[in-house]
């Protein structure tokens, strides 16, 4: 498979990214740097990493006329339900569950005020506050039924392969603390994995947040570099490999590749991921 | 001996983009000597790139000492381009605030041709200049591989707390009947595959635009925005 059409508005690709909201997403996050008490739970960091990938999304799409139809993004929180937890947009040529992504980013839940480090120009830094667009806020509640959410999921993926057969294949970015609750998400996202455009087959992203105060892995390509964790195995199983403009541009970046490289990353920062679908030219400041 | 400059320029988007959604510009000033010229590739990712591209590219042409102040070229750039641009405000959507907020970017290369065949040249980033020989390659500038193009070169920023990045800079010799071609990366990766600029180079300037656009149609030629600025150094006896 190619993985090498071109992306933009006329063709644009999918993310859908799988929100643990489980009440297990309420214990401490164990890659944070404030350990025991102070830890922020799983939950809150899941909130701030995908608010974070949103943002990230939508800076790459925008320009001068606008936000730029080159993603359509949709985001399905499993916890207490397994529903789509942004608004469809009727009428885009996208699905119930997938909506342009300039849809998005008119309709942040709110902004908040948040302090950033900008370069002074005198080679040091200098706090400037900055708007912050935030779309979820932390939920923690009932079991994990990750699966139903992986089966919505393929259906989510193979109605929009059906509306754009030639395309990017979609992303699929699963964040969980991996204890699904409702059988073997393994089979379900083979499911997943297994529709495909023209391009390629859906990729399939796995963002583990773990209690685990084992060290970060990112984009690990054998199971020994994994910590001991019977999820951290699950879920790198369940991830696809990085098609080869992917490993090129995290090469580029300075990781370590090879052809069994996975999109999976253990109590990491998970912006990389979505930073290696190339859209054009980028200044290395857009991160 | 009269020796004169003959110039041409191909300028076409991506394709399945239109053509205001060009982010390369070009820029030449071929009334007198020395000839100056400049192709400069705005980036992607940035808002407002195809106005800074153009911006730096005309005022390389248009200062003649631009490369001497480097510095005060750049502020000059930076000033003029920051005067047509509305300041961020409360009234901008967030996302736009953040676009003004992380300015605009552009690769850049300029070259300056004297009337008795010398050039100088002045890069960021991954613009070439190509120089050509009796109908061949004579030399490639920065990148001569085709392979070494990546989507994260070096640019000119047009914020003001950005540093100045490293000017490249190089000297050659044209002797009359050669060509000095200035451009954008996705042009110059498809004429350093070998053959490609010796094939270009036995067609006439006019016939070129065609033959580049079919490449990009066939995948050749990267699906990118697309410059090329020929100049022929010639002289009549």
């Amino acid at each position: 498979m190619a993985y090498s059409a071109e992306i933009s508005r006329t063709a644009p690709t999918a993310f859908l990214f799988l929100l643990d909201q489980s009440a297990s997403m309420q214990d401490a996050f164990g890659g944070a740097k404030q350990k025991g008490d102070a830890a922020p739970s799983k939950a809150r960091v899941l909130a701030d990493t995908v608010n974070k990938l949103l943002q990230n999304l939508i800076l790459r799409c925008a320009k001068e006329d606008g936000v730029r139809n080159y993603f359509h993004v949709g985001v399905i929180g499993y916890g207490q339900r397994v529903q789509p937890v942004v608004r469809p947009a009727p009428d885009q040529g996208a699905t119930d569950v997938l909506i342009p992504i300039s849809h998005l980013a008119e309709q942040p839940l709110r902004m908040e005020q948040r302090t950033k480090e900008v370069p002074d120009g005198a080679g040091g830094v200098t706090k400037r506050r900055v708007q912050t667009p935030i779309w979820f806020d932390p939920q923690a509640k009932n079991g994990t039924p990750m699966c139903q959410a992986l089966d919505l999921a393929a259906q989510t993926v193979r109605d929009w392969i059906d509306l754009h057969p030639h395309n990017y294949p979609p992303i699929v970015l699963n964040v969980t603390d991996g204890e699904a609750t409702d059988g073997d998400p393994l089979q379900y996202a083979q499911q997943v994995r297994s529709f495909a455009t023209d391009d390629g087959d859906v990729l399939l992203f796995n963002i583990h947040l773990s209690e685990s105060e084992a060290p970060a892995v990112e984009l690990p390509d054998a199971m020994g570099e994994l910590p001991d964790d019977e999820y951290a195995r699950q879920l790198y199983q369940m991830s696809s490999t990085l098609p080869f403009s992917m490993r090129a541009a995290a090469e580029q970046e300075g990781y370590r590749v090879t052809l069994d490289t996975r999109g999976f990353v253990f109590n990491a920062d998970p912006v990389a991921l979505v930073r290696f679908l190339e859209i054009g030219t980028r200044p290395s400041t857009l991160r | 001996m009269a020796v004169t400059v003959a110039s041409h320029i191909i300028a076409f988007p991506k394709a399945g983009h239109a053509a205001d959604e060009y982010e390369d510009a070009s820029a030449l000033a071929a009334q007198g000597w020395p000839v100056r010229a400049a192709v400069t590739d705005g980036a992607t990712e940035s808002a407002f790139a195809g106005s800074w591209a153009r911006t730096v590219a005309t005022a390389y042409v248009n200062h003649a000492d631009a490369m001497a102040d480097r510095e005060a070229w750049l502020g000059a750039c930076r000033s003029a381009w920051a005067a047509r641009m509305s300041q961020p405000d409360a009234s901008l959507p967030w996302y736009a605030a953040a676009k003004a907020e992380e300015g605009a970017h552009a690769a850049f290369l300029g070259s300056s041709l004297r009337a008795d065949g010398a050039y100088t040249a002045h890069a960021v980033g991954d613009c070439c200049l190509l120089h050509l020989h009796d109908g061949a390659l004579h030399r490639a500038w920065p990148i001569a591989d085709p392979a070494a193009f990546t989507h994260h070169p070096a640019l000119l920023s047009s914020r003001p707390d950005a540093a100045m990045p490293d000017v490249q800079t190089t000297a050659g010799q044209a002797k009359p009947g050669d060509q000095l071609w200035l451009a954008t990366d996705a042009v110059a990766a498809y004429l350093l595959r070998p053959q490609r600029a010796a094939a270009l180079a036995r067609t006439r300037p006019e016939e070129r635009e065609a033959i580049l656009r079919a490449a990009q149609a066939n995948g050749e030629l990267r699906n990118d925005d697309s410059t090329l600025l020929t100049l022929s150094f010639s002289a009549d006896a």
